[in-house]
């Protein structure tokens, strides 16, 4: 990589780069993981920098098969204790803040399969169509529809997030 | 309810990640890695045919025996052995002390896990090679960077790998030039591959390395590794010592106000400077350092060198 290619690669991170350790955290459901899947990203992604086409749906493919990848080798490795990160944004202001209600969330995202987990987010959080994400996943976009439905059906009788699905309580 | 849950997901993972920002601390680690992994790359291609290093000392010794380089003899590649007939520059004095200082070094340490601990940039570091694999863990710690990067299966050369290669100057600078440029060649040509396979034209742009660039760089490269033994890392040396555009400076002090021989050179392809601080008395590495044109620098400071029998865990883990 030379000196231009790097600005070019570090300019598409600047802008992207939030939203990748977002859905980096979301797919892994652990912070710490987290972070390890972002820069594995990176990496794979300045290796090639010159031959991708769309950096950004060569990061959503790579973070796929790195979760993947994690995944396995830690079914190997006993389950470290789930660590909450706070990194406590001063603009948070919100009484229900993300610092607040991220540990829920990833921890009911933990509870799902790792295909559940990611058609959940790409579907609700990267905000692909069921066809882009049954590509991707190389499943029929029946599957896609089906997973998102139990996986959704599985988030709302979580006990740390069953208060906010206030839509539907009484049923 | 169709559709209402989903939103909820969807506003819920929004609002539970907005507070998460990716630190400029990785994008520019990946940036300085890419440069590194290129380079480590070549050595590894160096070395992983280290062992037919004899054969093309031989062939390249007699074809070119009528031009040896000021300060080395293709013999032994010892300026000892060679009827000192040729002028040393002082650049090539404090080399070649520093070589004989490398050589008297104590061997490489016993155990199989050498552990090395580093200061990169802003952040602590510590790198375990295995001696046996060329296995290579990186454990961090500082603001935004991971704890732990993926293990380099295979990353380094290994202890043996590093033991066959040859420690005369001519024979070392040979083989260095060579499998640079072959491990260039087989890089450029599987670019090539893989833009045809996509359907695209082949447009590789590389800078025009020299062969001065190229040996300097590789030589560079090994002598940081701790598993580089006295005997190699005292013939690297000399082969500095007969490479053209290195500046010397015996009097420097690494970042970390060391004492320090700081061995340097620009390539003449890429402007990008290259600067590596060693310790006067056992030639090993204390800092290594690259400069780009516009004053961009990244430093590695190596702090200590020990081993063990076992893989050491994550120091920095909570």
């Amino acid at each position: 990589m030379d000196r231009k290619q790097a600005r070019a690669f570090e300019g598409f991170v600047t802008e992207s780069g939030d939203a990748l350790l977002r859905v980096a955290t979301l797919l892994t459901a652990d912070p710490d993981a987290a972070e390890d899947v972002y820069q594995e990203t990176l990496h794979r992604l300045a290796m090639r920098w010159s031959r991708v086409d769309s950096p950004r749906a060569f990061c959503r493919r790579v973070m796929h098969n790195i979760v993947i990848d994690q995944a396995r080798a830690r079914k190997r490795r006993p389950r470290e204790l789930f660590a909450v990160h706070d990194r406590g944004d001063p603009r948070a202001g919100d009484p229900v803040t993300a610092a607040e209600l991220r540990p829920a969330l990833l921890a009911a995202l933990g509870t799902l399969t790792l295909q559940q987990r990611t058609v959940v987010v790409l579907r609700y959080f990267d905000d692909l169509s069921e066809n882009e994400v049954a590509e991707l996943l190389g499943v029929s976009p029946g599957t896609v529809k089906s997973t998102a439905s139990r996986a959704v059906a599985q988030l709302r009788t979580q006990p740390g997030l069953i208060a906010l699905f206030t839509s539907d309580t009484t049923r | 309810m169709p559709g209402i849950d989903e939103e909820i997901v969807r506003e819920l993972m929004h609002r539970c990640t907005d507070d998460l920002h990716a630190s400029p601390h990785i994008t520019v680690g990946v940036v300085r890695r890419q440069r590194r992994r290129r380079l480590r790359n070549r050595a590894l291609s160096v070395a992983a045919t280290g062992a037919a290093a004899g054969t093309v000392f031989a062939v390249v010794a007699s074809a070119s025996g009528g031009a040896p380089r000021p300060g080395t003899s293709p013999a032994s590649g010892g300026p000892s052995s060679a009827a000192p007939a040729l002028e040393l520059t002082a650049s090539q004095k404090i080399l070649y002390k520093l070589s004989a200082a490398a050589a008297k070094a104590p061997a490489r340490p016993e155990g199989r896990y050498v552990v090395m601990a580093e200061k990169q940039d802003t952040y602590a570091r510590t790198s375990v090679l295995d001696s046996l694999t060329g296995d290579v863990w990186t454990y961090q710690r500082g603001a935004g960077v991971p704890s732990e990067l993926p293990v380099a299966r295979h990353d380094s050369p290994t202890a043996a790998q590093f033991d066959a290669m040859p420690t005369g100057a001519a024979a070392l600078r040979a083989l260095l030039l060579k499998q640079a440029k072959e491990q260039q060649g087989q890089a450029i040509a599987e670019q090539q591959k893989e833009l045809k396979a996509h359907g695209k034209k082949a447009v590789i742009r590389q800078p025009q390395l020299t062969d001065d660039d190229f040996v300097f760089e590789q030589a560079t490269t090994l002598l940081w590794n701790p598993l580089v033994g006295p005997e190699l890392r005292s013939a690297l040396y000399k082969v500095l010592a007969a490479t053209p555009g290195v500046r010397v400076d015996s009097h420097a002090r690494d970042d970390l106000s060391r004492p320090a021989v700081e061995i340097s050179r620009t390539a003449t392809a890429t402007g990008i400077e290259d600067q590596t601080f060693e310790n006067p008395k056992t030639g090993a590495v204390l800092e290594t350092a690259f400069v780009y044109q516009d004053g961009t620098k990244g430093t590695d400071l190596y702090l200590s060198v020990t081993s063990r029998g076992t893989l050491p865990p994550n120091p920095y883990r909570r």
